[in-house]
């Protein structure tokens, strides 16, 4: 059944369209939206968009760093600035997908998919977005706990301090099809350092449940410790828990908390 | 002692058979480079209708009801086949040898015993109809 | 319900069509406009068979919303051909079998295109990278990664 497409060039006026219409969804990139269209979904009546160049707007300059929703992970890779979400953009689909894929979107994607907002996630990032009255900025991680009911908002764009050192954020994807598949597990780990001891320990976790999640017992584990041996492995023992991974093609929920930890360990040790 | 006609294939080759450790182009090589090799979703024939099959989500479920009503308004329907429209499956393996016992059925009847197992197929003008519903 | 108006360039010459809302680039090129070589593989960006290029960009035409490119350029393969010649990224997927039941090929050769065009020299690991989001069952990739080295590496010179 063909859907009607809608175009605005305003966000606010994009926004009130979302909210207006259940049926309605935004397109972004196109790769959760489109394969829905593809496979018949008749949830889907109305297609919004939004032309508004803020959408796809980088402000890496400063120490806080802004991407708009609609920035695609190939202009992640070809910003210098940021160098450090390379590792996460690199590791979604093949070159395609990574030019359409879009930051915004990736906060919806489902398991197994979904890496890079497990990196926007351990940044403790903030998702700005438009609701049919006003726009507000709400954290990631509430964001994400209330996903299903947010598909009536619009997603402008999503901002996080940008790590005091290389060092300090970590990114790993456990894939069993390389260079291109989806995630057996995702982590991306922000470890702050103050003096010697870690302070705002974050760890994110990906295909752990439904959305990305908190690792917060091991967050709890790093918090004010210094990153020796001992610390790393009372991390990795907390890691599965408040975990609820599912079974799938790619793995069963219970090797999913099986090498949760360890991964999580070579994560924090700078194991390859 | 068969005389070997070689002025018969003359336009065909030529027969100086000196093929070994040399490569030889594939005959449809050209058609796959240049995307010209005609595939089965590559035909377009006149009055031309699309069949989408609705499968089961479930692995093992019973069909309490099957709606098809929506898919029946839809614009560019032109049938909805459910499993009382075919009664027989006769492309099984079990059939076409006559083995008597005919327990797959084309589209399911009463009940689905894995995911993906058929459950409704619909019959359109265009790829681009829904292929939708479903009940547990 | 009404249909939208598109124009954009396909391989090099405007076409104008009206599409139903909603309808994917792949289906407009396809059924529309008339250009075969771009495939339908799984409908959900995960086998590459679609690929074209927009505004020399690698994109799969399945995912793509047609109204979205409007005024852009879209190249496939179909446009691939120099004249009456080959490309020397089809010339050297022909001469490397590269290509078996050819079904993967028009993805794999557009994104090698659009590898070689902004690398004319990449290494091995480039060139997996570049066709990793698309799906071949038969060559084994090793034939497709081989000619577009080959293809880079003067495939013109080869005959």
């Amino acid at each position: 059944m063909p859907v009607t497409v809608k175009t605005f060039t305003s966000t606010h006026d994009a926004a009130a369209a979302l909210s207006s219409d259940r049926s309605a969804r935004y397109l972004g990139g196109g790769t959760l939206v489109m394969r829905a269209l593809n496979e018949g979904d008749i949830s889907i009546s109305t297609v919004v968009r939004a032309s508004d160049h803020a959408m796809t707007r980088i402000d890496a300059t400063g120490s806080r760093i802004t991407l708009g929703a609609g920035v695609t992970f190939a202009r992640i890779l070809v910003e210098r600035d940021l160098a450090f979400l390379h590792a996460p953009a690199r590791s979604i689909g093949g070159p395609a997908v990574r030019n359409m894929g879009t930051v915004g979107g990736n906060l919806f994607a489902p398991v197994p998919y979904g890496d890079f907002t497990v990196a926007m996630l351990a940044l403790d990032a903030t998702v700005s977005v438009q609701g049919g009255l006003g726009g507000r900025e709400i954290a990631l991680d509430e964001f994400l706990q209330s996903r299903d009911r947010q598909t009536g908002v619009l997603v402008l764009a999503i901002s996080f301090a940008k790590p005091g050192s290389a060092e300090a954020f970590r990114y790993r994807k456990i894939a069993r099809i390389k260079p291109k598949g989806g995630a057996v597990i995702t982590l991306a780990a922000h470890l702050p350092v103050n003096g010697s001891r870690i302070v705002g320990a974050r760890v994110a976790l990906g295909s752990m449940a439904p959305t990305p999640i908190r690792a917060r017992a091991a967050e709890r584990a790093l918090e004010g410790r210094s990153l020796d041996a001992s610390t790393i492995s009372a991390a990795a023992a907390a890691a599965v828990e408040g975990t609820s991974p599912g079974d799938n093609a790619l793995a069963s929920a219970w090797y999913r908390r099986e090498i949760v930890g360890v991964h999580l360990k070579r994560l924090l040790s700078g194991q390859e | 002692m068969l005389e070997l006609r070689k002025d018969i294939f003359a336009d065909e080759r030529d027969d100086n058979l000196k093929e070994i450790g040399k490569g030889t182009q594939r005959q449809d090589m050209l058609g796959h480079v240049t995307g010209t090799s005609p595939y089965f979703d590559d035909h377009k024939l006149q009055g031309m209708l699309h069949l989408k099959v609705v499968r089961s989500a479930h692995p093992h479920a019973r069909l309490r009801r099957v709606d098809t009503s929506e898919a029946e308004r839809s614009q560019g329907v032109r049938r909805v086949i459910r499993a009382s429209d075919v009664p027989r499956n006769l492309n099984t393996l079990l059939s076409l040898i006559n083995f008597g016992k005919d327990d797959e059925p084309s589209l399911a009847v009463d009940k689905v015993r894995y995911k993906g197992e058929p459950i409704v197929a619909i019959v359109a003008d265009s790829r681009a109809r829904p292929t939708r519903r479903l009940p547990r | 319900m009404a249909k939208t108006p598109l124009q954009f360039r396909h391989n090099g010459r405007d076409v104008a069509i009206f599409v139903d809302g909603g309808t994917n680039l792949l289906v407009a090129l396809r059924e529309l406009i008339g250009d075969m070589t771009p495939k339908f593989g799984c409908g959900q960006g995960g086998c590459g068979t679609c690929s074209v290029l927009i505004d020399g960009e690698l994109h799969l035409s399945c995912l793509t919303l047609a109204e979205t490119v409007a005024g852009r350029s879209v190249e496939t393969l179909d446009g691939l051909k120099e004249g009456p010649n080959l490309h020397p990224l089809q010339r050297a997927f022909a001469d490397n079998f590269a290509a078996q039941c050819g079904y993967c090929t028009p993805g794999m050769l557009m994104a090698a295109k659009a590898l070689l065009d902004r690398n004319p020299q990449p290494s091995r690991a480039e060139v997996v990278e570049a066709i990793s989001g698309n799906i071949c069952r038969c060559t084994g990739y090793e034939p497709i990664i081989n000619a577009v080295l080959a293809a880079a590496s003067g495939g013109r010179a080869r005959a």
